[in-house]
C-alpha cells in the first residue's frame, strides 16, 4: 500500500526495507500491539435458578452447572417444649411455617416454601453455594388464644441459620424458638448516606424505638449501641488485620455484645416516658434535612439527638451523649450504622464501671460488653444481596455474625446508598395500639420501606 | 543534629583546609603525570575525507579541527579512557571511546554520516562510564544519539537511561518529577499531613541546570495547605522537583545526571544534578513528529549563522497528550520555543573558547496547559485547569583570558506565571460558620448543603539568579590543576495574587468545631528569599606510585539571608567540603570514591507559610425556627512561621569500581552510596491551646421569633488544645544502595548489544517531630478528657532492586535499530515503623498544650491507663509488590535525507504488575504505541547543504 504522494520517497523507502527480518519484527511488533484489546468473552448460563449466572458456580470440567437439593428440617428449641404442647404441635418439630432460602451474595436469589407436616420442606435445583435461611411461624389468633398467661406475649416462632450446600443434596437443621413481643424495640433504622453528588450525606441517620408493651417506658439512661463488627474475614485478604477465628470470641460472645459505639439517652429516671404503642426517634442531627435533599427526613421532632462540637444543636431536642466511640466523626455527633451492615440495639441503662472491656488489637478505645441480661432488642442486618456481590465479596462473611441468644438470623437489607429504611413488620392492631413482629430475627423481622417514617409505627 | 551554628560550621572546614594542604603536599615533589597522544581520521563511509570537522576530547578543553585530507591529531591528551566527540555541520555526531595508555599515542578511525543511524558508534544507552564536563563524581551521560532513539516527550523520558529510574510511557499526562537516587514509595502519602512525601522531598533536592542556569520550584506556591480538600484535584504540582514536562525531549542536546557527588560549582541540592543542555549553534533544519493514541507532539528546529561571528538557533515544539481518549477530554498541552543567540567578539574563527569574549543569550518561552474539564455524568460540577508560563531570560559572558584561563558571568531572570483552578461541588452538614479574617468573637451563621467550591490559585514566581566564575588553569608544585571558583546571588518570590476562593464556599467541609477553615491568601506579600554562594573547586592529576590519581576538591558555602537582600544578615550558613578521587592502576580500571555535603534551601512557602485559623463555637443554638438561631465563633489566627528553619544538608557518600575499554568494548561499573538527607522540611505539630468563653443565653424560649442573647460579663471558659502545624528541618531521608551497570560489546554475528542496569536502593524517610495521632481532633472537643498521648515519629522505609536490560539490535547498513527493553521489578517493599502497641505513646499532652513525656518504664503503669491505646492513623503492615517484569520495545529506521522513522511499544505484552488482595491494581502503566518521524529540511528544501 504504498502510495504516491507528497512524502512518497518517505513511504517508498519504508516500504522497501531491504531486510526481512527488519520488516517482520516491526510487523509482528505492530501487529500485537494492535490486537491487545480484543478480548473474546463467554456466554453466561440462562438464569434459572438462585443465584445462576454466577461465575463461582460454573463447573468448569463438566461444562454445566452443579445443582443441589436442600433439605430444611426444623427443630423446636427444647426450652419451648411446653410451650409447643400447648399450642398442639407435633413433637420438635414446627409445620406450616414459613421458609425462606437466600443464596449469599447473589441477587434477586430468594425462594420460599412452606414446611410441611413434618416441620419439613425441600428445594431442588439450587445452585451449590453458602445460603441464608430463616423459618417463621406467627401464632394466630386463635392459637395465641390457647396461650398460658405466662406465655401470652409469644408472637410466633422464627429460627434461622446460614451454611454451604452441595450436589447433590444437603440438609439443614433450623432450630426455631418462641418469639416474645419484647418491650422496648427497635421498630425502624434509616442508616441512609446518600450520595449528593460524588460525596455522602450521612447527617440523616437515626434509630426509632417503640414500646411495645401495655405499659409505659421511661427512657431515661437507656443505652443505643452498635454492637460487634467483626464479622467480616479481613483476615483472609489484609494482613495484619483480624481473621474471623480470633474475632469470634467477641462477635459470637452468648454472655453479652461488645459494643464500639454507645449513645446513652439523657434523664433521671422519670424525664422521658414513652406510653405503649408510641415511638421516639433518636436523630444523628434533630434537623430538618429534606432542606438538602427532599427525599431526606424532617427530624426537628425526634425525641433526642446526637451533637458534637461542630453540629448544630436544636435547642428544642434533648441531646444524647455518646459515651464509647470508635470511630472518628471529626465533632460531628451521630449514630453510626457503619458502611457493610452490623448489630445495633438498644439497652437498659448499666453502670459502665461494673461491666467488662477490652481493647482489641489495633483500636483506639477500649470497649465495653453490654450484659446479655440488659439487652433489651437487637437488629443485626448484612448488606443486600445486591450489594453483597458488587461490594462484599472480596472479603467474606464470617461463619458467626451474631449469637443466638440475641438473633437467631441476620437480615440482609443493608444499603446505605439507598435512601430507604427497615422497619419492623407490624403483627396488627391489639388493643387499638400496633403491635410489632419480634422474633429475635431480624431476617423475619424486619423489611425494607421505601417510606421513611420517623416517629410514626403503622 | 545541628548545622544552625555558623562557627561549627566553619570549624569544620578548617578540616577541609587541612585536607586541601594535605593534597597540596602529597603533590608536592610528584612527577607530572604522563600524557599520550590521539590522532585519527575522518572520512564518510566510501572514505571520502571530511575536513573541518571539529573534534574535541569530552570533558576537557582539547579541541582540534580536521584538515583537508581529515586528519587530526590531539597533544596532551592526559591518559586514561576518554570519548572523543566529531562533529560537523550536515552530519550526525560520532562519539568514539579511546582508552588512552600514558605516554601512548592511539590512532582511530572515524566515518561519519548524514543519518546517525548509518554510524557504527552509535550509543543509544547511557554511557556507563561517562563523566559529566569538569566533574568527577558518578554521573550519567546521555547523548543525543540515545536521545534520538529514546521514546520521550519530555526530560522524564530521557532520564529512564539513568540507573534506578522506572519506565514510564510517553506523554504529559501528570506530573513528572525525578527523585534520585530514592525509592519513591508505594506509598505516595507523607507523614504528617500537609508535609511532602519522601519522593517530594528527593525531587524538591534534585537540582536542574538548563544550559547552564539552575531551574528553580522554591516559589511555586500553587498548593492548597494541609487542610484544602480540593488540592488532589490540582493539575499541577505545588511540591516537589521542577515538572520535567517543562523540558521538551527535542530540544535536548546533551543530558548529564550526577549522581555522585557533585562539584562545588552546583548548589541548592540534596539528591543530585542533572544538567540539561539543549541544542543551539549550528543545527540543521529539521522537524519532527511523534504520534500515539494519546499523545501528539510535532517540532522544528533551525539554526544557522549570522555573518561570521553569530549564531542564531530557534525551536519549537508542541506537544499534546490526552489522558483518556474517548472517555474525557482532559489534556495535558505544552507548547515550548526557544531562541538561543551567541556573539562572538574578536577572533572569530575557531572554536567559542578561543574567542577573546563571547556572549550567549538564551531566552525560553513554554506553556504547559492541563485541563481536565466538568463531566456533568460523571463527576458534576468538578473540573481543574492549569497552566504554567514561564520566560526566561539569561545570559552568559566569557571572557578568555591568557593561558586558557576564562571567566564567566551568568546573569538570568525567570518568570512563571502559574494558574490553576479547581472546582467540585462539596456537601456538609449543618454548622455553624464565620468568616472573620482577623481575631474576635463575632455572631457567625449556620450553613448545610451542597455548594460548589471554586478555588483559584494565582501566583507569579520569580527567579533572579547571577553567577561570576573563573576558570584557570595552572601547573602548580608540580601538579596540574583545573581551578574554578566564583559566586552565585539568587532572590525568589512569588507577586501573584495568591489563593482565592469564596469564604463562604471554602475548598474544605471538614470542621471538628476547633480547627478552623482556611482563608484567602496574597503571596504578593510574601517576602522574597535571598541566598549567596561562594565556592571553590580544584581538579588535579596526580601521579601516584605509577597510578593515576585523579583528583576534585571543593568548597562551597550557601548562606541563607534572613533578610530579602544578599547583604541582609545570615539566617543560616552551610559550609560544604567535597571531595572526590579516582585511582587508575591501569587505564582500564578505575578505583572510585567520594564524600561531600550538599544544601538545599526551604521553599518560600515553608519560610513563610499561611497564617492558621482556628474558629471556635462559643454558641450553636440552632432552633426550628431559621428566625431564632444563634452562632456565635471566636477566630484565632496562629502564625506558624518558624524563623529557625535553615537549609537541609545532605551528606553523600560513594565507593565503586569502573573497568572499561571504550564506550563501544566491555564496560562494567559498580557502585554503593549513602545519601543523607537531614533537615528536610516537614511540619512539626507544636501544641498549644485557645480559650475557649462559655456564653449562657437569655431570651432562649422559643416561638419569639428572635434569637437569644448573650448574659454577658461572661461567667466560663474552658481551654482548647490545638496543634499549630510549623514547618521545620525535621524530616530525614536516608538512601543507601548498589547501583551495577554493564556494557557488553556488540556481537558482531549477530549485531547485538546487551546493556544492563542494576539498582538496590533502601530508603528510610523519618519525621523527627512528634506525632498526636488522628485522635487528636477527638481529644481536642471532648472537654472532659484531660490530657492525650503523643508518640514518635514515623519511620518509613522503603526497598526497591530495579535490573533493566537493554538489548540493541544495529545495523548501520540498514540504519535500522531495535531496543528491547526488559524492567524487571525484583522487589518493591514499603513499610512503616512505629510503635503501635498500648505502650508505644512517649508521653502526653494536656489541655494547655503542655508535653508531658511519660518514661518507657512507668508507661504500663496504672495511673496511665487511659493513654494505654493503641496508636491511630499508622498502619505498619508491609506493602510489597511481587516482582515482575515488562517489555518495551523501540525500532528506529533511516529515512531518505538523514530523516528517521521510529515505532515504539511501552510494555509491549500488557503485563500488569499487581499487588494482592482486594485493593488489586495495576503496577505497570498500560500497552501503548506509536510512530515517531523526524526529518531534516535542510537538504529536502535546499537550505543547507552538507559540506565535506
Amino acid at each position: 500500500m504504498c502510495r504516491a504522494g507528497r512524502l512518497s520517497h518517505v513511504i517508498d523507502a519504508t516500504c522497501r526495507l531491504r531486510h526481512k527480518a527488519s520488516v517482520m519484527l516491526l510487523v509482528s511488533a505492530l501487529l500485537t500491539a494492535c490486537e491487545h484489546e480484543i478480548t473474546l468473552l463467554k456466554p453466561l448460563p440462562t438464569a434459572a435458578s438462585p443465584g445462576d449466572g454466577d461465575s463461582a458456580a460454573v463447573d468448569s470440567t463438566a461444562g454445566t452447572l452443579q445443582r443441589a437439593t436442600l433439605t430444611i428440617r426444623t427443630h423446636l428449641a427444647p426450652g419451648d417444649a411446653a410451650l409447643a404442647a400447648t399450642l398442639g404441635l407435633p413433637d420438635g418439630v414446627l409445620p406450616e411455617a414459613a421458609v425462606t432460602v437466600s443464596r449469599v451474595g447473589t441477587a434477586a436469589s430468594t425462594v420460599q416454601g412452606t414446611t410441611d407436616s413434618a416441620g419439613a420442606t425441600e428445594f431442588s435445583g439450587l445452585l451449590v453455594g453458602r445460603y441464608d435461611v430463616s423459618v417463621l411461624r406467627l401464632l394466630s389468633a386463635a392459637e395465641r388464644a390457647l396461650l398460658d398467661s405466662s406465655d401470652a406475649d409469644v408472637t410466633g416462632f422464627a429460627g434461622g441459620g446460614s451454611g454451604s450446600v452441595s450436589a447433590p443434596s444437603t440438609e439443614f437443621t433450623i432450630t426455631t424458638s418462641a418469639g416474645r413481643r419484647g418491650s422496648l424495640v427497635i421498630s425502624e433504622l434509616f442508616p441512609a448516606m446518600p450520595r449528593i453528588g460524588d460525596q455522602g450525606y450521612n447527617f440523616a441517620t437515626y434509630i426509632e424505638l417503640y414500646n411495645n408493651t401495655d405499659t409505659t417506658i421511661y427512657l431515661d439512661g437507656k443505652l443505643i449501641g452498635m454492637g460487634p463488627f467483626w464479622f467480616r474475614d479481613f483476615g483472609q485478604t489484609q494482613k495484619g488485620f483480624f481473621p474471623c477465628s480470633l474475632t469470634v470470641q467477641w462477635q459470637d460472645d452468648p454472655d453479652g455484645l461488645w459494643a464500639p459505639m454507645l449513645i446513652r439517652l439523657p434523664g433521671n429516671g422519670t424525664s422521658y416516658p414513652l406510653g405503649p404503642g408510641l415511638a421516639a426517634v433518636v436523630a444523628s442531627d434533630a434537623i430538618d434535612h429534606s432542606v438538602v435533599d427532599r427525599r431526606l427526613p424532617n427530624l426537628t421532632t425526634a425525641a433526642f439527638e446526637s451533637v458534637g462540637s461542630a453540629d448544630v444543636d436544636n435547642p428544642s431536642v434533648p441531646n444524647a451523649r455518646t459515651i464509647v466511640l470508635e470511630f472518628q466523626t471529626l465533632g460531628r455527633g451521630m449514630m453510626f450504622f457503619g458502611v457493610g451492615g452490623g448489630i445495633h440495639f438498644v439497652a437498659d441503662a448499666v453502670d459502665l464501671n461494673t461491666v467488662p472491656w477490652m481493647r482489641p488489637g489495633s483500636y483506639n478505645n477500649r470497649i465495653p460488653r453490654i450484659p446479655r441480661a440488659k439487652i433489651l432488642d437487637v437488629f443485626a442486618s448484612s448488606m443486600t444481596p445486591a450489594l453483597e456481590a458488587t461490594e462484599g465479596m472480596q472479603t467474606p462473611l464470617c461463619d458467626r455474625f451474631i449469637n443466638e441468644v440475641f438473633d437467631r438470623q441476620r437480615a440482609v437489607l443493608f444499603d446505605p446508598g439507598e435512601i430507604a429504611s427497615i422497619q419492623r413488620r407490624t403483627i396488627g392492631l391489639f388493643d387499638g395500639r400496633v403491635l410489632l413482629q419480634r422474633t429475635k430475627s431480624s431476617a423475619a423481622d424486619f423489611i425494607s420501606s421505601r417510606l421513611i417514617s420517623p416517629g410514626v409505627v403503622r | 543534629m545541628s548545622f544552625g551554628s555558623v562557627p561549627q560550621v566553619f570549624s569544620r572546614g578548617g578540616l577541609l583546609l587541612a585536607c586541601l594542604a594535605l593534597f597540596w603536599t602529597t603533590a608536592r615533589g610528584q612527577e607530572r603525570p604522563e600524557t599520550g597522544r590521539i590522532a585519527g581520521r575522518v572520512t564518510l563511509a566510501d572514505g571520502m575525507p571530511v575536513p573541518g570537522a571539529i573534534v574535541t576530547v569530552e570533558g576537557t578543553d582539547l579541541r582540534v579541527t580536521t584538515d583537508t585530507a581529515g586528519r587530526f591529531h590531539l597533544m596532551r591528551v592526559p591518559a586514561g579512557p576518554h570519548v572523543l566527540l566529531v562533529r560537523r555541520l550536515g552530519y550526525a555526531p560520532a562519539r568514539i571511546g579511546v582508552t588512552l595508555p600514558a605516554g601512548g599515542l592511539v590512532t582511530v578511525k572515524v566515518t561519519l554520516a548524514r543519518n546517525w543511524l548509518n554510524m557504527p558508534q552509535i550509543v543509544v544507552t547511557a554511557d556507563p562510564t561517562g563523566r559529566a564536563r569538569g566533574e568527577l563524581g558518578t554521573a550519567t551521560v546521555i547523548n543525543r544519539d540515545a536521545i534520538e532513539h529514546q521514546t520521550a516527550t519530555s526530560l522524564q523520558g530521557i532520564l529512564e537511561l539513568v540507573p534506578g529510574v522506572p519506565l514510564q510511557p510517553p506523554g504529559l499526562a501528570t506530573v513528572q518529577q525525578i527523585p534520585l537516587r530514592s525509592v519513591p514509595t508505594s506509598t505516595p502519602a507523607s507523614l504528617v499531613a500537609g508535609g511532602p512525601s519522601a519522593a517530594e522531598l528527593a525531587a524538591f533536592g534534585t537540582l536542574i541546570v538548563l544550559d547552564g542556569v539552575p531551574l528553580s520550584n522554591n516559589a511555586n506556591l500553587q498548593t492548597t495547605g494541609p487542610r484544602g480538600e480540593l488540592g488532589s484535584f490540582l493539575p499541577t504540582g505545588g511540591t516537589g522537583g521542577v515538572d520535567l514536562r517543562l523540558i521538551p525531549a527535542s530540544t535536548i542536546e546533551r543530558v548529564e545526571v550526577i549522581r555522585g557527588v557533585p562539584s562545588a560549582r552546583y548548589g541548592d541540592l540534596s539528591q543530585g544534578v542533572i544538567v540539561v543542555d539543549t541544542r543551539a549553534a549550528s543545527v540543521e533544519p529539521a522537524t519532527g513528529g511523534r504520534v500515539d493514541p494519546r499523545t501528539i507532539e510535532g517540532n522544528a528546529i533551525y539554526g544557522s549563522a549570522v555573518g561570521v561571528a553569530q549564531r542564531l538557533t530557534t525551536s519549537l515544539d508542541v506537544a499534546r497528550t490526552r489522558l483518556q481518549p474517548g472517555l474525557t477530554a482532559d489534556a495535558a498541552t505544552r507548547v515550548a520555543a526557544r531562541v538561543a543567540h551567541r556573539l562572538r567578539i574578536g577572533r572569530s574563527d575557531g572554536p567559542v573558547e578561543s574567542a577573546p569574549l563571547a556572549l550567549d543569550t538564551r531566552l525560553d518561552l513554554v506553556s504547559l496547559v492541563a485541563d481536565n474539564p466538568e463531566r456533568p455524568a460523571v463527576f458534576p460540577g468538578r473540573a481543574s485547569f492549569g497552566r504554567d508560563l514561564g520566560l526566561r531570560l539569561s545570559e552568559r559572558l566569557r571572557v578568555a583570558l591568557r593561558g586558557g584561563n576564562s571567566a564567566t558571568a551568568t546573569l538570568s531572570a525567570s518568570y512563571t506565571q502559574q494558574r490553576s483552578r479547581v472546582q467540585a461541588l462539596r456537601l456538609r452538614g449543618a454548622l455553624p460558620f464565620t468568616d472573620r479574617v482577623t481575631e474576635g468573637t463575632s455572631v457567625g451563621r449556620f450553613v448545610e448543603g451542597q455548594y460548589l467550591s471554586q478555588l483559584r490559585i494565582e501566583g507569579d514566581a520569580w527567579f533572579l539568579y547571577g553567577r561570576l566564575e573563573g576558570d584557570f588553569h595552572a601547573h602548580v608544585l608540580g601538579v596540574d590543576h583545573r581551578f574554578v571558583t566564583g559566586g552565585e546571588l539568587r532572590r525568589e518570590w512569588n507577586a501573584g495574587a495568591g489563593l482565592m476562593f469564596d469564604i463562604e464556599r471554602p475548598p474544605q467541609v471538614t470542621f471538628n468545631g476547633v480547627q478552623g477553615f482556611d482563608r484567602p491568601r496574597r503571596f504578593d506579600v510574601i517576602p522574597p528569599v535571598a541566598t549567596s554562594t561562594l565556592y571553590a573547586d580544584d581538579r588535579l592529576l596526580l601521579s601516584v606510585l605509577g597510578m593515576t590519581l585523579e583528583t576534585q576538591v571543593g568548597l562551597r558555602l550557601d548562606l541563607l539571608h534572613s533578610g530579602t537582600h544578599w547583604f541582609s544578615d545570615v539566617r543560616h550558613a552551610v559550609l560544604q567540603p567535597r571531595v572526590n578521587l579516582q585511582l587508575s592502576p591501569w587505564p582500564w580500571i578505575r578505583l572510585r570514591g567520594g564524600f561531600g555535603r550538599t544544601a538545599k534551601t526551604p521553599a518560600v512557602g515553608s519560610l513563610y507559610p499561611a497564617r492558621q485559623y482556628y474558629d471556635v463555637v462559643n454558641v450553636n443554638w440552632f432552633a426550628n425556627d431559621p428566625a431564632e438561631r444563634l452562632a456565635v465563633l471566636t477566630t484565632f489566627i496562629r502564625d506558624p512561621t518558624n524563623f529557625g528553619l535553615g537549609f537541609a544538608v545532605a551528606r553523600k557518600q560513594e565507593a565503586g569500581l569502573e573497568m572499561g575499554t571504550g564506550s563501544r568494548g566491555l564496560a562494567l561499573s559498580v557502585l554503593a552510596f549513602n545519601d543523607r538527607t537531614s533537615g528536610g522540611v516537614g511540619f512539626r505539630s507544636v501544641p498549644g491551646f485557645l480559650v475557649r468563653d462559655l456564653y449562657d443565653l437569655a431570651d432562649s424560649t422559643s416561638g419569639t421569633g428572635k434569637p437569644p442573647s448573650l448574659i454577658e460579663p461572661l461567667t466560663r471558659a474552658d481551654t482548647v488544645p490545638i496543634l499549630l502545624g510549623r514547618p521545620d528541618n525535621v524530616l530525614t531521608l536516608d538512601s543507601r544502595g548498589l547501583e551495577a551497570t554493564l556494557a557488553i560489546p556488540e556481537i558482531r554475528l549477530l549485531h547485538i548489544r546487551l546493556h544492563v542496569q542494576a539498582t538496590w536502593v533502601q530508603t528510610e524517610f523519618r519525621d523527627e517531630g512528634l506525632d498526636f495521632g488522628a485522635a487528636f481532633s477527638d481529644f481536642q472537643i471532648a472537654g472532659s478528657q484531660p490530657r492525650a498521648p503523643f508518640w514518635e515519629g514515623i519511620n518509613r522505609t522503603s526497598e526497591r532492586a530495579l535490573i533493566t536490560y537493554r538489548l540493541v539490535y544495529h545495523r548501520p547498513d540498514l540504519g535500522f535499530v531495535v531496543t528491547a527493553v526488559v524492567e524487571h521489578i525484583a522487589k518493591e517493599v514499603t513499610e512503616d515503623i512505629a510503635g503501635v502497641d498500648p505502650l508505644s505513646f512517649a508521653g502526653y499532652v494536656t489541655r494547655t498544650g503542655d508535653l508531658v513525656p511519660v518514661p518507657r518504664a512507668e508507661r504500663g503503669n496504672p495511673e496511665f491507663a487511659d493513654l494505654q491505646v493503641a496508636r491511630s492513623g499508622v498502619t505498619t503492615a508491609r506493602q510489597s509488590t511481587p516482582a515482575d517484569w515488562f517489555l518495551s520495545l523501540q525500532v528506529s529506521k533511516s529515512l531518505p535525507f538523514g530523516g528517521r522513522l521510529g515505532f515504539y511499544a511501552f510494555n509491549l505484552l500488557d503485563r500488569q504488575g499487581r499487588i494482592t488482595g482486594p485493593l488489586s491494581a495495576r503496577v505497570f502503566p498500560r500497552l501503548q504505541f506509536g510512530l515517531e518521524v523526524m526529518m531534516p529540511l535542510g537538504a529536502v528544501f535546499g537550505l543547507s547543504e552538507p559540506r565535506p
